[in-house]
């Protein structure tokens, strides 16, 4: 058993809401949000409704008490509520008997023993409303089979509840994975994680480690895109284009835009039928395009396994800088990749 | 001998080049007749327009970092960027307020190369590349002038010592491509009067060289660092 390879997340339900993203993907999806099909329009998957009202179950697990588990989730979602450039909230209802995963009407955060999911920390789960595309419940379990830590500091040999937390809010607010990070192959099977800039990356950073406590720009586009605040859609910009190999378009690529000025990355995907991507909540400005295969994180973490997805390409860089405009869009950039 | 080379330039024989050369060395020769009868140089206003060149200048160097599970930093690649030395064309309009000391208000465009050079990127071994980009750059800026009472080369060519500060535009495709910032010059050149006029309106005609260092400031640098680029600009100037 590799721990620190041990993905978070995902359910039955969670891997179908994506599912239906990717069916229908649209241009404008900036960074990688959730989305249903409404009607035949791909709606991203949002709360209609804030303060985000939570409870907490009321047991504890392998020696932190529920109201240890609270205090430590309390301030994941203090992070994200404290983003400047969105507008979303949640508010601590009380504790619950009530378990997460139950389709109860209540979005409950707390632990499960689930030992036969070895490989993953903790999963998020929906209920959709699928005439409007809005969230109804989202309950996120902590899989109590492994050792976990509320401490401030955090703990050596310990999971951290916070950065876990932050991660799985992220998809309670509809975000899905990033792909900003990297891996490699560890004998026996699963991955390490050797960095990542994205707390939405779908692999966990070791046990012991707080590093993934911090929201990175790409989080923050990517809440900013689903709730904006005032002055989101008129301070920052945009890139959009399309990715091709051999002159067709290429499914799946994962776009990065690089900021020279502060050096943050934001990516998503190139999901729509010419191979379109767009990337929001940037700041103005130059940035730089690379576009790499996904080959840091199992495919069917971000993708259905029926996508098409191709990896068989060389990272490439746009060759021209592309200047993002204040509040509007770079217009159409094309990218031309080779194969491998 | 300037007689001669006058004459020589009606020659079908004589170069054009040296005809050219000519005829400007008889323009110099006639004005100090006209300046030595006045102690100031003439008029109170000044119109110039020239060209100009400005060197490379860095606009810095940035990594794209990860985060590694300990908080340490991990580089997926490197980027530098730089303005490639470009060609400017230049106007100012100069006003006297004393013997020594003028202002003015000048004014530059250029087309230079953004470049940017992506290298050590973690994953591909692909030689160092280059994005870039052409764009669109405009300065608008004040400056004061300062002739140093002895630094006067004949009678018809006063040296000068500038010092300014611009705001700098850059656009790319009609976006604005830099946060508005600004840029400093200091440095100095001279003027040449060539010719003066007791007519009403226009007093004189003359040539003037700049030499500068141009000070990028760290609202207009990708990496919050000053950077310097030369430049050195040529110019025709009317007094008035």
């Amino acid at each position: 058993m590799i721990v620190s390879s041990r993905r978070r997340h995902r359910t039955f339900v969670l891997v179908a809401v994506a599912s239906i993203l990717f069916a229908h993907a649209q241009p404008a999806f900036a960074y990688f949000k959730f989305g249903v099909n409404v009607s035949g329009t791909a709606v991203a998957l949002h709360w209609a409704r804030t303060p985000v009202r939570y409870f907490v179950n009321d047991q504890g697990a392998n020696g932190v008490t529920a109201s240890q588990f609270q205090t430590a989730v309390s301030r994941a979602f203090s992070t994200w509520e404290a983003v400047p450039t969105a507008s979303i909230s949640y508010q601590f209802v009380g504790f619950t008997g009530a378990q997460p995963g139950e389709e109860d009407g209540l979005s409950t955060l707390g632990f499960l023993n689930r030992p036969d999911l070895d490989r993953v920390l903790a999963t998020t789960s929906f209920v959709i409303d699928n005439s409007t595309g809005t969230l109804v419940e989202s309950d996120i379990f902590f899989n109590s089979a492994f050792d976990w830590s509320a401490a401030e500091a955090g703990e050596s040999g310990r999971f951290d509840i916070q950065s876990t937390a932050l991660h799985e809010i992220g998809h309670l607010s509809g975000l899905g994975h990033s792909a900003l990070g990297e891996t490699e192959l560890r004998e026996g099977g699963g991955r390490r994680v050797l960095a990542a800039d994205a707390v939405m990356f779908p692999i966990a950073y070791g046990a012991g480690t707080i590093a993934g406590r911090t929201l990175r720009a790409d989080d923050i586009a990517g809440i900013s895109d689903i709730y904006p605040g005032s002055g989101f859609r008129t301070e920052f910009g945009s890139i959009s284009g399309k990715i091709t190999k051999n002159g067709s378009p290429l499914f799946g690529a994962h776009v990065v835009a690089f900021d020279p000025r502060d050096g943050t990355l934001v990516a998503t995907f190139s999901l729509g039928s010419q191979g379109d991507f767009s990337i929001a909540g940037l700041s103005p400005g130059p940035h730089i395009l690379r576009v790499e295969p996904i080959d840091d994180a199992d495919l069917d973490s971000f993708f259905s396994a029926a996508r098409n997805v191709d990896i068989n390409f060389r990272v490439t860089y746009a060759d021209r800088i592309v200047t993002v405009p204040k509040g509007g869009d770079s217009g159409s950039i094309s990218v031309q990749v080779a194969p491998k | 001998m300037i007689t001669e080379l006058i004459a020589a330039s009606t020659k079908p024989t004589v170069a054009p080049r040296l005809a050219s050369f000519a005829v400007v060395v008889a323009f110099l020769a006639s004005a100090p007749r006209a300046l030595a009868q006045t102690t100031a140089e003439p008029g109170r206003f000044e119109l110039s327009v020239g060209a100009g060149w400005i060197g490379r200048v860095s606009l810095g160097s940035r990594d794209a970092n990860e985060v590694t599970g300990s908080g340490g930093a991990f580089r997926l690649f490197s980027s530098s960027t730089e303005l490639a030395p470009s060609a400017t064309v230049d106007a100012r309009f100069g006003l006297r307020l004393t013997r020594s000391i003028d202002v003015e208000a000048a004014g530059t465009y250029g087309r230079p190369e953004m470049r940017t050079r992506l290298e050590n990127d973690f994953e591909t071994s692909n030689a160092p590349l280059v994005a870039s980009s052409t764009i669109h750059q405009f300065t608008i800026g004040g400056a004061g002038l300062w002739y140093p009472a002895r630094a006067r080369l004949g009678t018809r060519t006063r040296l000068f010592v500038r010092g300014g500060a611009n705001f700098v535009r850059q656009v790319e495709g009609g976006r604005i491509l830099a946060v508005d910032g600004a840029t400093y010059e200091v440095g100095g050149g001279a003027k040449v009067l060539l010719t003066t006029r007791d007519a009403a309106k226009l007093k004189g005609i003359g040539a003037r060289v700049d030499g500068r260092a141009v000070i990028w400031s760290r609202a207009v640098t990708l990496d919050e660092r000053v950077h310097v680029a030369p430049s050195i600009a040529g110019s025709l100037f009317l007094r008035f």
